[in-house]
Formats: structure tokens, sequence, C-alpha cells
């Protein structure tokens, strides 16, 4: 009995979670679109699709670990860009393919953590301090490449962003590994829980013995981390790399991140709700490609499904906190 | 004292005996010698420097970012942040040349262009003053809306076609300043003084401080708000006239990165970026140091991008020194507080 009454407690749940609308949403958009176009449910299309998800959602989850903290990043376009720059460059250079990609990865988490640094030690505003980091990282790399792109990319660069190991490209399957680690990094490691109460309530959080600004830091850390391999899997994928190829990238994952379900206060937010997010993006993308609309629409669409995400958060916190009020009396 | 309804009620004179916190010059005065010193150097490095060919252009140059800077030091005072003025100076471009084109009349593209910056700043205050919306998400996401509007209307196409005459405001002069200088003043001398005389500018000063107290003190925050953002609306579609007339086209990568530079002057000018205090003088004073920098830097062949670099540090500087910044984290538990 007992069981069985949780376990329609657990399908009401299930069936009230933010990932379940999204996954309708999604499944009613793929019909909408196959139904305009045919061709748009053909395995190759929707691999490709699933390719540009995956360095989306890869980012998009670090960005969502921000969130939950309570902060933003919106230095992520200029830093991804940063990151392209200097991966092409080392390949170019000769430095075997670990050694570069590694090296990227390190340059990635040292970013996120003096950006993590400066928001912990001087109290600054995140959203104020990663836009000064913004355009300090997009100055920079003018300086140093003087606009030039980098070319002449070594025939192996490409292995991540294009090879596909039995069937299924390699970057779909970083994005599986990424994800599955996200999941549960984040609802059972020590240093995931900590990520929650502190956007919950960092008072309280320091209180039961949480390192707040550590927790912090490497928050950043971790999501630097993330930009990184984000970063791999979608330079791998370019014939060669314009210096502002990372521009407006942090757009999507903002969206992508709201649109799952993280909370732009912090403290909620789950990986699966931003993976979808992302998934709903690109089909947006897509559909708006199907139907003959020029991309530079795209901007304004995904400005458009924050706001959308935002205020469906604002109505859900008025109606709990009409729920607990009614409860009280 | 009886708030008197409607907008027209908040800019009557604050006779209150209550003065804003005492008087300090001492961050200005800063400010200026800074300013004088920089002077000073530019002037013995660079030959060019000291003449007016080159002061008028570095005017023309900032006054764009000034008008904004402005209504941005109303909106940081309440505590607020306003991340969309570049986007609304790209669409309010965009539309004030479209507009024009297709009637012929530059009144009606004008008027449109103002009209499109008050519909900006109106969806901004209502989502940040009434859905209660954090103002750098709502602000974050409008920017995206309002210049990926500019981008789908224009194609991102250079547009051109304005009468002759347009261009006074932008690269005219009256009495031997620049036309944009005289704008720039008149709107220093209103905002300075409903910044200090008006209920207006102590209203904000209140939600800044503590917007839930300043709410059971019987302020009205929504509509204030509101109001404050419709400021900036009206000041960025000033921007992009003066603008406009300036390189005589549109375009919709007009005002990228002018939020960055406004917020830089504001918060180097002394404004708290938690809110509660700051000054128009202040903010006048950071305006030109940065604006100076910036045609030092010019002038000494230093790349543009390089000088957004400075700018960039300059405002982490400024945040860091200015003693103002309060706990990120704090700021956080008091908006979870208010929803």
């Amino acid at each position: 009995m007992r069981w069985a009454a949780e376990r329609s407690m657990n399908m009401k749940h299930l069936i009230k979670s933010r990932e379940f609308i999204l996954t309708l949403f999604i499944l009613v958009m793929v019909t909408l679109i196959t139904l305009i176009n045919p061709a748009f449910f053909d395995p190759k299309n929707l691999m490709d699709i699933m390719r540009n998800v995956s360095y989306t959602t890869i980012a998009a989850l670090g960005m969502s670990m921000v969130m939950i903290t309570g902060g933003i990043d919106v230095s992520m376009g200029a830093v991804l860009s940063a990151l392209a720059l200097s991966c092409g460059a080392m390949a170019v250079g000769g430095l075997p393919q670990p050694v570069y990609l590694l090296l990227t990865v390190l340059l990635g988490a040292a970013v996120g953590c003096v950006n993590g640094f400066f928001i912990v030690k001087t109290k600054v505003p995140p959203m104020i301090c990663t836009l000064a980091v913004s355009s300090i990282v997009s100055g920079t790399i003018i300086v140093i490449t003087n606009g030039k792109w980098v070319i002449g990319l070594p025939e192996s660069f490409n292995l991540i962003g294009k090879g596909s190991i039995g069937g299924l490209p390699i970057s779909v399957l970083i994005m599986t590994a990424v994800l599955a680690w996200n999941i549960w990094f984040m609802s059972r490691s020590r240093l995931g829980r900590n990520i929650y109460a502190v956007g919950g309530n960092p008072g309280a959080a320091r209180l039961s013995g949480v390192n707040v600004d550590r927790t912090l830091i490497l928050t950043y850390m971790i999501s630097g981390i993330l930009l990184a391999i984000a970063t791999i899997v979608y330079c791998t994928r370019l014939a060669s790399i314009v210096t502002d190829c990372g521009t407006n990238f942090h757009i999507p994952l903002i969206a992508a991140a709201t649109i799952g379900g993280t909370s732009i206060l912090g403290g909620s937010g789950r990986p699966v709700g931003t993976f979808l997010g992302a998934l709903i993006l690109e089909l947006f993308r897509t559909a708006l490609v199907y139907l003959k609309i020029s991309t530079y629409w795209e901007q304004a669409v995904q400005g458009g499904l924050i706001l959308f995400a935002v205020l469906l958060g604002a109505i859900s916190i008025i109606n709990s906190k009409k729920a607990v009020g009614a409860d009280a009396k | 004292m009886q708030n008197k309804p409607g907008l027209a009620g908040l800019l009557t004179r604050d006779k209150t005996a209550i003065r804003p916190p005492e008087v300090k010059y001492a961050h200005e005065l800063l400010l200026l010698g800074l300013f004088a010193v920089v002077f000073v150097i530019m002037s013995l490095i660079s030959p060019k420097f000291l003449t007016v060919l080159n002061l008028t252009s570095m005017v023309r140059n900032f006054i764009e970012y000034g008008l904004i800077a402005l209504a941005m030091t109303f909106i940081i005072i309440s505590g607020n942040i306003d991340l969309s003025v570049g986007s609304i100076v790209a669409l309010v471009s965009v539309s004030i040349a479209m507009v024009n084109n297709a009637t012929g009349s530059l009144g009606a593209g004008l008027a449109a262009g103002v009209a499109v910056g008050l519909a900006c700043g109106a969806v901004n205050g209502l989502l940040v003053g009434y859905a209660r919306v954090p103002a750098f998400v709502a602000t974050l996401a409008t920017q995206f809306i309002f210049h990926g509007l500019a981008l789908g209307i224009s194609h991102a196409e250079s547009i051109t076609g304005f009468p002759q005459g347009f261009s006074f405001i932008g690269i005219g002069k009256i009495l031997g300043l620049p036309t944009q200088l005289w704008i720039f003043l008149v709107c220093a001398v209103i905002f300075s003084f409903v910044l200090n005389k008006t209920k207006f500018g102590r209203y904000i000063r209140a939600i800044g401080f503590n917007p839930e107290s300043a709410y059971y003190s019987g302020i009205n925050v929504s509509r204030v708000l509101l109001a404050d953002y419709l400021v900036a609306g009206l000041m960025s579609a000033l921007a992009a006239i003066v603008l406009v007339s300036r390189v005589a086209s549109a375009r919709a990568t007009f005002g990228t990165g002018m939020d960055t530079i406004a917020i830089t002057a504001v918060v180097l000018g002394g404004t708290s970026i938690a809110g509660g205090y700051g000054s128009i003088r202040g903010t006048i004073v950071a305006l030109f140091l940065t604006g100076i920098i910036k045609n030092g830097l010019t002038l000494a062949r230093v790349p543009s991008e390089v000088s957004t670099v400075i700018l960039g540090a300059l405002l982490l500087v400024s945040i860091i020194f200015s003693g103002n910044a309060k706990s990120w984290l704090n700021i956080v538990k008091v908006r979870k507080g208010k929803q």
C-alpha cells in the first residue's frame, strides 16, 4: 500500500517536473517541424542536431552550476574565443594532440579560477566582474592575434569534432559522458550539494560548515574546465579558427540553463533540464531555417526564450509563496 | 507628506528637512586631480592633443556614452542595472533610419526612434519593477532581444539616406562648442536637479538603500523603477539620435559595448554598485576622465582594443577600490527576501 502511494507521489512529481514538460514540448516541436519538412526526421540530420547540441550542453552545464551559486558568467563567449585560438595555435605549433588538449583544459580551469577568485575576494557582483573580464579578454585577443585567423590546422585536429566511434559522433559521446558525470556530481557529491547550499542561502551554508569561498572558486574552476571541453568539441569541427568565433556564445548558454529550470536567483537547477534546454534552442534554430526566416532573428528568439523562462520562474515562486501562505493560515 | 498621483507627482520639489547624507567632494576632487594630471601629461606628450579639432572630436565621441551614463547613474543608485542600453541604441538607430527612408520624413523617423526607446525602457521597467525579475537577468535578456530585433529588421546592413540638415546635431556647433555638448550640459543639469532636489531622486536613493523599507515607507517602488527605466530608454534614444546624426548612417552593431563604458563611468564616479548613493557630478568627472584616457590612447596610436582592455581593467579596479561594493551575497539575500 505504502509503496503504491509513494509511487503515485513520485509519478505526480515526475509529471509536474520541468524536465517532463520540456520533453513534451520537444516532442511537439519535433512533430511540427517534421510536418513542415519531412526531411528533418532524417537520421543524419538528427545526428547533426545532436552534434550542435553537444558543445552547447557541455558549456551550459558549467553556466548552470555558476547560476546555481547565484552568479552568472557573461565572459564565456570571449573566453571560448581565447581558448579556441590558443588550442588551434598550439596544434599548428606542432604540439602532440594530447598535450595541447590537456593544456587547453588547464587554461580553461585557470581562467575559471581567476574569475572565481576575483568574485570571492573582491565581492564584486559576478555580472560586473565577468563583464569586465569579457572586455579584457576580447581586447587581449585582438592585440595578440592582430585579427588574424588560425589557419593551417593539422589533419588530426578535426578528429574529435568530426570523427565517430561505432556510428556515434565523438562529440555526442563526450557530451553524454559529461552529462552523466554532472548528474552524479550535482546530486551525489559533497561539493555538488554544497553548491546548492551556497546558492540557496549563503549565510545558512556558512553556518552549517560549508566553506563558501572555496565552493565558489571551485565552481568557477569546474565551469572553466567544462567550457574548455566545450571549446575543444566546438573548435575541432572548424577548418580555421576566427578571432571572434565565441562572440555571444554565452547567450544560448544562459538561455539553455534558464529554460532548463535553473533559477537565476541560485539554489536550484538540474543538469538534465539544462540539456533539454540546449536541445530546445537547437530545435528553434532548425525551425527558423525550415521556415526560411533569416538567422539574424535567432538572437531575438533566444532572448525571448530566456525572458519567458525567467517569467515562468517568477510566477512559480509567487504561486509557491501563496501556497505557503495558505498553509500558514 | 502626501504622494501626488501620477508620474508627474514624483517631480515635485522635495521640501522635507532631511537632506541626503553629507556631501563629500573628496572622490570627485581625486578624479578631477587625475583628470588634470592626464590632461597636462597628454598636452606635453602629443602636440596634437591640445588642438581645437582633437578636443572637439573627443567630446563628440564620449557625449553619446555620457547621455547614457546619466540615466545609468539613476539606475545604479536605485540598486539595479541596465545592460540593454547599448542594444536600445542599436534598435533606435535602425528604427530612425528605416522610418526615415520609408516615410521620407526625418521628423517621423525621430519620433519613431524616441517611441522605440521609451517602449524598450517600458519593457525593462515592467520586468524589473512589476514582474520583479532581477535587473541583471531581465536586462540581459532584453539586451539579446533588442539587439536581435535590430539585426532582424535591418539584416545587419548599414542604412543611410538622411537629409543634409540632420548632421547639425552630430557635427554642428553652437557658440563654438559642439551641439551635443550643449545637449549633454542641459541634460546633466536636469538630472542633477532631479537627483538632489526632487522626490524622485530621494525615492531612488531610498530604494537603492533598501527596497523593502522604501516600500513600507509608502514609496511606490514598482512605479519609480518603471520611471527609472523609461528615463534610461529615453536617454538611449537621445544618444542614438546624436550618434546617427554624427556618422550619418545606422547599423545594428551600433551601441555594442556602450553599456560597459557607461557603467564604468558611473562606478568610477563614486556611485555605489550596490545602490543607495551616488552623484551626477561624479559621473560627469569620471566620464571626462575616461574620455581623455581613451583619446590619449588613440593619439598614442594604441589600438582601440587595447583601450577596451584598459577600460575593462579600470572598471574592475574602480569597483574594488571604491569601498562601496557590499558583499554580493548580501545583495542576493536581500533580493531573495523580497521575492
